[in-house]
């Protein structure tokens, strides 16, 4: 029966189940920028983030019609930035919450809460992904 | 008390206890009468202490009956056995210890100064010291203080309440705190902003109170000066209430028989060390100027 529906789920990704990581496991994760977006620091120090449109049809008709640009731009603020830099794939969240800890002289309880979200909100809008256990997950 | 080193402490409503410096708060609810708060680390250990006040006669072993009974039922739920022991250590005091899928160490005690009866108990998985680190932490747990102030304590903010003031609301968030109590008309609030490198990074600290808090301060004629606080910036608040809308409040108070809060004080600063703002403000009448003894019992790091 699993085997039907991995097979079904390949086709429909709606039909997929998320995979549910325990705390050990997503604290050991890695969260790794998404390579397609370009991005840079700015003169302020605050990452830009440039997401590329959609190149489909209606994206294509959609754009011309409305003259929207070919990206979309994101400013991340300054504590987002630091954390964007850390998502390079190497540091764990585990390290991350900890470099933020330190320089920010926050709370371990409180930095995790928000780092966390902060990172779970990246990943909902496919700006990073988490490798977890060697693999990508996104 | 000592809140430095590898221990910090973790409190709610004058209940407080001493727990290993990884470990924080991570659930509270009910109120002076009855309630509960939970500290834990990331490993599984957690402390939990609730809290009801009771008559002044209190069969100590019935309540405890009821609790461990109360945890029998919901082991044989989850099918797990259930095994307790209960020592009398004196007079006002059980101790006790359970195991289920989990392991606890407790102790319920009642106290004649706050007349609550108090159950604290450390639980931890099967293979965790419990015992060894329930000696250190259930002795350091106190309900009450000798001059009626309540001690909160949390995120390594300590701070305690006057006598007769009581939680009104409180925001318990990543990088912002405020606990706010009330006395009659009476009003202290208690705030806490994280990253105070960040948020004064363009904005002086005056501007940016002005922004971001004083809670009803539209209801006072207010003056704002610059102090030192021990070498730190800060702030001196005060105000009086005036224009016609504060004056009809003040008269509504005066009708319940409550001396209006006609007078606004507090304090603003800045902690570099712990990269964090602090406020306190007080709406008050004439008299009950409560500010500066808070003030003196908030450790900031």
């Amino acid at each position: 029966m699993s085997a039907v529906y991995n097979t079904v789920s390949q086709y429909l990704p709606f039909l997929r189940k998320k995979p549910v990581l325990s705390r050990d496991q997503a604290l050991r994760s890695k969260p790794t920028r998404n390579p397609l977006l370009e991005w840079a620091r700015g003169e302020d120090g605050d990452v830009r983030l440039r997401i590329p449109r959609r190149k489909d049809l209606v994206a294509r008709f959609l754009c011309r019609m409305f003259r929207a640009p070919d990206y979309k731009e994101i400013v991340l603020d300054e504590v987002g930035s630091d954390i964007w830099e850390l998502c390079d794939g190497e540091n764990g969240v585990e390290a991350v919450v900890s470099t933020m800890c330190r320089k920010y002289k926050l709370n371990r309880r409180e930095c995790e809460t928000s780092v966390a979200a902060y990172l779970k909100m990246l990943g909902d809008r496919r700006l990073i992904g988490f490798q977890v256990g060697g693999k990508r997950k996104k | 008390m000592s809140y430095k080193g590898k221990h910090t402490w973790v409190g709610w409503q004058g209940v407080v206890a001493q727990v290993p410096a990884d470990w924080s708060l991570s659930a509270v609810n009910g109120s002076e009468n009855s309630g509960y708060f939970r500290a834990d680390n990331a490993a599984g250990l957690m402390l939990e202490v609730k809290w009801q006040k009771v008559g002044k006669q209190v069969d100590l072993h019935r309540k405890l009956d009821e609790y461990l009974n109360d945890l029998r039922r919901r082991a044989r739920k989850r099918r797990a056995d259930f095994e307790h022991k209960i020592k009398s250590k004196d007079a006002g005091m059980l101790t006790f210890t359970w195991r289920s899928d989990r392991k606890a160490q407790g102790r319920l005690w009642h106290c004649a100064e706050s007349n609550r009866v108090v159950i604290a108990q450390l639980s931890g998985g099967p293979s965790d010291d419990v015992s060894g680190l329930a000696s250190v932490v259930l002795p350091t747990i106190e309900d009450h203080t000798e001059d009626g102030w309540r001690t909160w304590a949390m995120y390594d903010l300590v701070a305690e309440s006057p006598p007769g003031y009581s939680l009104e609301k409180q925001q318990l968030m990543a990088g912002y705190i405020q606990l706010a109590f009330r006395k009659g008309s009476n009003r202290l609030i208690i705030e806490r902003w994280g990253l105070a490198n960040v948020v004064l990074k363009n904005q002086a600290l005056r501007e940016w109170f002005n922004q971001r808090a004083g809670h009803d301060m539209g209801q006072y004629r207010s003056s704002i000066e610059e102090v030192d606080f021990d070498g730190e910036r800060g702030l001196q608040v005060s105000g009086r209430r005036s224009g016609i809308q504060p004056m009809l409040k003040s008269a509504s108070e005066l009708l319940t028989l409550r001396k209006p809060a006609a007078c606004l004080d507090g304090y603003v600063w800045v902690c570099e060390e712990s990269n964090k703002v602090y406020s306190i403000q007080s709406m008050h009448s004439k008299g009950e100027d409560i500010l500066d003894q808070v003030l003196e019992r908030i450790e900031c790091h």
